[in-house]
């Protein structure tokens, strides 16, 4: 199983000591959404459920190309998360956008990259090792 | 002179450097000549001669680099290599630190010489190394990847034809 490294160590390290911890709210850059600590995932004996956000979270933004490391990045400010459908972070702003650089729009399913679904309900996952 | 040296060798390391070290060593050395070559067309902004250098999996990332790098500064403003690895005979890794036009301060990342076809050929992201290359080698390690990294996927391109 591929490792899902959205989910900070703190944040795993919480779901491990506290498995009745009440919700929280995450706001690190690794991760930016509301999270509850869930109980173990029947769904795969090597799943650690770590949280819960609902469904239709995605994320979008621009992004710029770095030929250096053939790779597209794209950072905080430039940067838009939309959770269940309402916009919770900041718009872009023109001033975080250089005039030379070019600008590249993206879109990423948060639900399809790190979580997966257990009875229509949503889970981040890690693994145990 | 030359016994003095070979005399020295011997008592102070214990070993002779066998044929397969100096093999090794002469290997990352053509292979860090590649590398350089490569950094300084990059540092030229010389697409052509990019393209001609670089290894891609698919065609479209070679045509969107050698049209970024056409229409854009060169990316790299200067560089010094701080490392050279073989991975295997066909996979060299360089650790390498720049000044680009990417980033206000200096960046540091790893870039590749592969051994394609019995040709040298360049690679900055290992998803662009052939799978064939690097069967059992963990490569990760070498990622120049980060939080804010995007799978090319979710990049939206909209050619203007």
């Amino acid at each position: 199983m591929k490792s899902k490294k959205i989910i900070s160590m703190a944040l795993a390290t919480v779901a491990a000591l506290s498995p009745c911890m009440p919700a929280f709210a995450a706001s690190s850059p690794e991760d930016p959404m509301r999270a509850k600590i869930m109980a173990p995932s029947p769904y795969e004996d090597d799943t650690i459920i770590l949280g819960r956000v609902e469904p239709r979270a995605i994320c979008t933004g621009l992004c710029t190309y770095n030929a250096t490391k053939d790779k597209f990045e794209t950072s905080p400010s430039l940067y838009l998360l939309f959770e269940n459908g309402a916009h919770n972070s900041h718009v872009i702003n023109r001033t975080a956008m250089k005039v030379s650089q070019k600008y590249y729009g993206f879109v990423r399913n948060l639900i399809e990259d790190n979580v997966h679904k257990v009875n229509g309900t949503v889970y981040y996952y890690d693994d145990y090792d | 002179m030359a016994l003095v040296i070979f005399l020295f060798t011997v008592t102070s390391c214990g070993t002779i450097p066998s044929p397969n070290m100096d093999g090794e060593i002469s290997d990352i050395q053509s292979a860090k000549a590649v590398m350089q070559k490569f950094l300084d067309f990059e540092m030229e902004g010389d697409a052509d001669k990019i393209r001609e250098m670089e290894h891609y999996e698919n065609d479209w990332e070679a045509d969107f680099k050698y049209n970024e790098i056409l229409d854009s500064p060169a990316p790299i403003k200067s560089y010094q290599i701080l490392s050279s690895e073989k991975i295997n005979d066909s996979i060299f890794v360089f650790q390498i630190e720049a000044e680009t036009v990417y980033s206000d301060s200096t960046d540091t990342f790893y870039n590749f010489v592969i051994v394609l076809d019995g040709e040298y050929r360049a690679v900055c992201n290992i998803r662009n190394i052939p799978e064939e290359l690097f069967e059992g080698d963990d490569l990760s390690m070498y990622s120049n990847e980060t939080p804010w990294s995007l799978d090319v996927e979710d990049v939206m391109i909209f050619s203007e034809d």
